[in-house]
């Protein structure tokens, strides 16, 4: 059973998901310090600060890249919210730089906070009042915070189906491990490591397909983000207005005129789409303001659901259209052919992968914008007719135990190919099942021996 | 009353878990009575003649390393020694031994009858005495009475013991023997909840009636493996076991004659185990299964009798005769004991506390299977903790309570004392969660200084085992310091049929290659006199490390918990918000720890978040109190 009240560190974005200038992402527990220390670069390390105190500094990620530049307020026990440290994160805005510093806060340390978490702990530290003992009771035992909706609890309930089952088929193998260990002695089927891994080997498949599957589900619940990109002038911002049909972005000829990632949101089919204008990916500029949202754009890219990749079909193509293609075809992308109001350069000599959909369109004048739409419509959907049944609701925390069973159980066939004992992949396995009983709240030691009794003829 | 007597310590029952218990005691220099129903029976195997196997064979190393006596015993009387599991890794490597059962029990008497301070008495006990919620002693079938200031409890499964053998029935604690019926009634009386198990026995069968050509043959290990770290050398004769199976015949008697069991025709409601099923069980339970497993073996050197492992059964002796006829080599089988079921009455252990004391009567403790457990190690691993707290409680110090974390008999007394036993209790590795570290192996550096610490360990044992552990880690430390070259070690590294070195690196990078271990290192030049012990310690710490230093940290989280107390008494009933079923499981088992809390199914994250919103806001009351 877990229940590390206390002792671990817990994050989570703070700020609701939706456009604004900044968001929060919010560390809390008595490792805060230690963990913020590991990801923020700054002339001082928040350990050090002063408390209910803001510094200007860095996110960094592991490979030492800048995740964001962010303004960093440590708070130290007691006197905050959950009464225990506590380290907020102001970020640029929009989902994508506050999601990239969540994951580097859980990758060093942290773990995804459970829905009303950091309120719990706000009163198990006495930091809310506790006469009321109901209001307590009703609020540790809810299971969301504002997503009451009955479709979202329908599809949470598939996952526990499916996350059960895969608990059920992974309790099997633990129980044919422990079956060669603890009745070595019995006449029972030999210990076959080959059949471990291949029964192991299915079950992350089936994890990833889960996981896969709530992906489609945060794309349906959240939207997907698509991240409008190209060299400067191609008419990034006219097409960004004509999927939005409305002046959001500033339109002038001069190059670079969007210097920052703009955001807003727009319903195609029933899915809503987070619509990022990113400033156009050149290398080196002498400008500095320039260079900062460049390297945002980069990330944007990274991290989006679709890239639409923007051309301009009256002048030829360039090395750094090249260039700018080179990055961008290692995400999801599209091409989209702009200006074809305009007589055609004749020269779209731009080596497309196969398969990528190109659409051309007009911004100015709306010719072929519907295509687009569609396009991307069939892309969220993966031109999947069945999308929309197999999604499945997943909140981050859920996805975070999904990906530590898959890691699990990655190691569990490593230890098992490089001729380890049993034993060993068991400690694994273990810990996969464990982590597949936090997504659902099942806990049981008994579970495998319950298994091996049941499927197994035990006992001289 | 006819007589009087009077013990510091008084132990009823002279098995496993008594034996030990009345040992720690005497050792220890107190004054102990050993009530037992005939003398001749201390030390008895009531089943299997063998001791160990997977998590077993553990048990008794740990109670080697606590001073205890069950591995002597059996290095002493064992005739065939095997460490089990030797093709998996180390972990989970456990040693077992057959017995002559005569000379365990000869040699477990005669420990006990040389031992200062120790009487035996032989004594049907009726009644326990109790004044103001503490035990003063006990009254017996001979109108004797025992006065003591403690008193253990190991009866077996002699309280109200019913032996099943097809259509009959008849009372005993164990075949040819008396019951306690007056004592189990005698606990209840104190307001003690009972429940009933069932366990059963094989046939014993004569050798000369066997025709072991259609067997096969079963060797112990050469050099025998050993149980005790003192031992230094196996002395009795080593014999064979032999295996041969049932087959669709076998099942056909069985499955004909299931309503003239006690168990099929519903004349009992007792709990069997799972893990031990009857050879009915067996056959009903698995149908598909065309054949199982026996194995016959040998109950001494000298006896005529030979145990059937593995065709436990309360059938009706004709069935019992026709049945073990039908498997290969038994065609002609004598069977001069019948196997039978047993069930008695157990007391569910979550009524003690984690140090095996009963919260109902103060300075009663209760160890083995009236615990419910099963097994000879499992009562032994009871009886040495409970004799070691009866010592406590006389000295008014601190109980020993093992941990999940460092032996296996942690892990039992824990799940004993926090879930509902329902079936008999058996350990598995499996139990327990930190099990690359609890190992046959490493048994004394776990518990050598917790002999010591309760006066069961020498002090030239213990600095021994503090050498021991020095060295290890001073090898293992040095290792990482070493450096070697490509030059140096290549040439060893090729007569182990090893990739060469292309750079300088750690003997420890070299050390961990499976190919080479310590014994590669040593043929480069390095430790060379390291002792086999350190060697196999130090190659076990390099070949776990990464796994050995996760459990660590689980360990570490674990304790944390551990720590957390929750105080006698505590009222559950004042805290708000807990759940109805979390509440009363805690009411009824009073754990002694937010951990042990949490490990009571039915008890879930939110009771637990709520008990320590409760606990510290009691602490903070008391605070502002003072």
């Amino acid at each position: 059973m877990k229940f590390e009240i206390e002792f671990d560190a817990i994050a989570a974005i703070s700020t609701s998901p939706g456009v604004g200038a900044i968001s929060i992402v919010r560390l809390s527990g008595a490792d805060a310090l230690k963990i913020a220390d590991r990801i923020f670069k700054a002339r001082i390390k928040p350990s050090s600060m002063k408390s209910h105190t803001i510094r200007f500094g860095s996110v960094i990620s592991d490979q030492e890249t800048i995740v964001d530049q962010v303004l960093l307020t440590v708070m130290r026990a007691p006197s905050t919210f959950t009464g225990e440290d506590t380290v907020e994160i102001n970020c640029h805005g929009g989902q994508v730089a506050a999601r990239l510093i969540l994951k580097n806060l859980i990758h060093n340390g942290a773990r995804a906070a459970e829905p009303g978490e950091f309120t719990k702990r706000a009163f198990l530290n006495g930091k809310l009042d506790l006469t009321q003992a109901e209001a307590i009771d009703d609020l540790i035992h809810a299971r969301t915070d504002s997503a009451g909706l009955l479709a979202v609890k329908q599809l949470a309930g598939h996952l526990s189906k499916y996350v059960h089952n895969l608990r059920q088929g992974l309790l099997e193998i633990a129980s044919r491990i422990e079956l060669a260990i603890d009745f070595s002695e019995e006449e029972l089927d030999p210990y076959n490591p080959e059949q471990i891994i291949s029964l192991l080997t299915e079950t992350k498949r089936a994890i990833q397909l889960i996981i896969g599957n709530i992906e489609r589900g945060r794309i349906i619940k959240e939207g997907a983000s698509v991240v409008i990109c190209g060299k400067e002038n191609v008419g990034k911002s006219s097409i960004f207005n004509a999927l939005l049909t409305k002046k959001r972005a500033i339109v002038s000829s001069i190059p670079g005129t969007t210097r920052d990632v703009i955001e807003d949101s727009v319903n195609i089919s029933g899915v809503p789409l987070r619509l990022f204008d990113a400033a156009g990916i050149r290398q080196n500029t002498d400008n500095e303001i320039e260079d900062e949202g460049i390297s945002r754009s980069r990330r944007a890219v990274q991290e989006a659901d679709l890239v639409l990749f923007v051309l301009d079909q009256s002048q030829n193509i360039d090395r750094e259209e090249r260039e700018l293609y080179q990055y961008v075809k290692g995400y999801p992308h599209m091409v989209v052919c702009n200006k074809i109001d305009l007589i055609s350069s004749g020269a779209h000599v731009l080596p497309i992968e196969p398969d990528v959909v190109f659409v051309s369109v007009s911004a100015l004048t709306g010719q072929g914008i519907d295509d687009l739409t569609q396009a991307i419509a069939q892309w969220i959907a993966r031109n999947d007719p069945h999308f929309f049944d197999r999604a499945i609701a997943g909140n981050f925390r859920q996805e975070t135990c999904l990906q530590q069973a898959l890691e699990s159980i990655r190691l569990s066939i490593c230890s098992l190919r490089e001729g380890n004992p049993p034993e060993l992949a068991a400690v694994d396995v273990q810990a996969a099942i464990r982590s597949l009983g936090e997504v659902i709240g099942v806990v049981s030691h008994e579970d495998v021996l319950n298994s091996i009794f049941e499927k197994f003829c035990i006992g001289k | 009353m006819t007589a009087t007597f009077e013990y510091e310590i008084l132990v009823v029952g002279g098995g496993h878990a008594g034996v030990e218990a009345a040992l720690v005691g005497a050792r220890r220099g107190h004054s102990v009575g050993l009530l037992t129903i005939r003398r001749e029976d201390v030390g008895a195997m009531s089943c299997n003649p063998a001791i160990g196997g997977s998590a077993k064979g553990q048990v008794v190393r740990e109670i080697d390393a606590l001073g205890g006596e069950m591995a002597q015993v059996i290095d002493a009387t064992g005739i065939q020694f095997r460490m089990l599991n030797l093709s998996k890794g180390p972990a989970v490597w456990a040693p077992r031994a057959q017995a002559d059962r005569e000379l365990y029990r000869q040699e477990t008497l005669r420990r006990v009858e040389s031992q200062p301070n120790l009487r035996l008495h032989e004594e049907l006990v009726e009644e326990l005495i109790v004044e103001n919620g503490q035990i003063v002693g006990v009254a017996t079938e001979s109108l004797a009475f025992f006065r003591s200031e403690t008193v253990i409890i190991a009866a077996g499964t002699f309280l109200r013991g019913l032996i099943h053998i097809g259509e009959e029935r008849f009372p005993g604690g164990r075949i040819g023997e008396r019951h306690a019926e007056k004592l189990s009634i005698s606990l209840q009386g104190l307001g003690f909840r009972h429940g009933r198990m069932k366990t059963g026995t094989p046939p014993r069968v004569r050798k000369g009636s066997i025709d072991f050509s259609q067997m096969e043959v079963q060797k112990g290990d050469v050099p025998p493996p050993r149980f005790s770290f003192s031992t230094v050398q196996i002395t009795q004769p080593q014999i064979c076991c032999y295996t041969s199976y049932t087959n669709e015949t076998t099942h056909r008697i069985l499955l004909d004659n299931l309503h003239r069991t006690a168990m099929y025709a519903g004349r009992t409601q007792a709990v069997g185990a799972r893990y031990c099923p009857s050879v009915e069980d067996k056959v009903v339970r698995f149908r598909d299964k065309p054949k199982h497993q026996i194995i016959l073996e040998p109950e001494g050197l000298d006896n005529d009798l030979m145990y059937v492992n593995g065709f436990s059964t309360s059938m009706p002796k004709e069935i019992q005769d026709r049945a073990i006829r039908t498997i290969p080599g038994y065609a002609n089988a004598e069977i001069i004991r019948y196997g039978y079921a047993i069930e008695y009455d157990f007391i569910p252990p979550i009524q003690l506390t984690p140090g095996l004391e009963t919260r109902v009567v103060k300075n009663l403790f209760l160890c083995g299977q009236i615990n419910g457990t099963s097994g000879y190690e499992e009562a032994a691993g009871q009886g040495i903790v409970a004799g070691i707290n009866a010592v406590q409680r006389l000295r008014g110090e601190d109980f020993f309570i093992p941990d999940r974390s460092e032996s296996y008999i942690g892990v039992m007394i824990d799940d004993l004392v926090t879930k509902n036993i329902d079936e008999p209790y058996r350990l598995f590795t499996s139990r327990a969660e930190y099990r690359l570290r609890l190992r046959q192996d490493n048994a004394d550096l776990r518990l050598t200084r917790y002999g010591h610490d309760y006066g069961l360990i020498n002090d030239e044992r213990y600095e021994a085992l503090q050498m021991k552990e020095a060295e290890i880690g001073r090898v293992r430390n040095q290792l990482d310091h070493i450096t070697v070259s490509p030059e140096s070690v290549n040439p060893v590294l090729s007569e182990l049929e090893s990739s060469h070195l292309r750079s300088k690196c750690a003997l420890s990078d070299v050390a961990r290659r499976p190919e080479v271990g310590m014994s590669g290192v040593k043929r480069m030049g390095y430790f060379c006199n390291l002792s086999e012990d350190v060697e196999f310690q130090v190659n076990l710490a390099l070949k776990y490390e990464g796994y050995i230093a996760r459990q660590d940290q689980e360990i570490g989280r674990y304790r944390q918990l551990e720590q957390k107390r929750i105080p006698d008494g505590f009222d559950y009933d004042q805290v708000k918000g807990l759940s109805t079923e979390g509440r009363m499981k805690m009411k009824a088992i009073q754990p002694a720890s937010i951990g042990q809390a949490g490990r009571i199914s039915g008890v879930t994250p939110a009771d637990i978040s709520v008990l320590l919103i409760s606990l510290k806001n009691r602490k903070r009351k008391m605070i502002r109190n003072n």
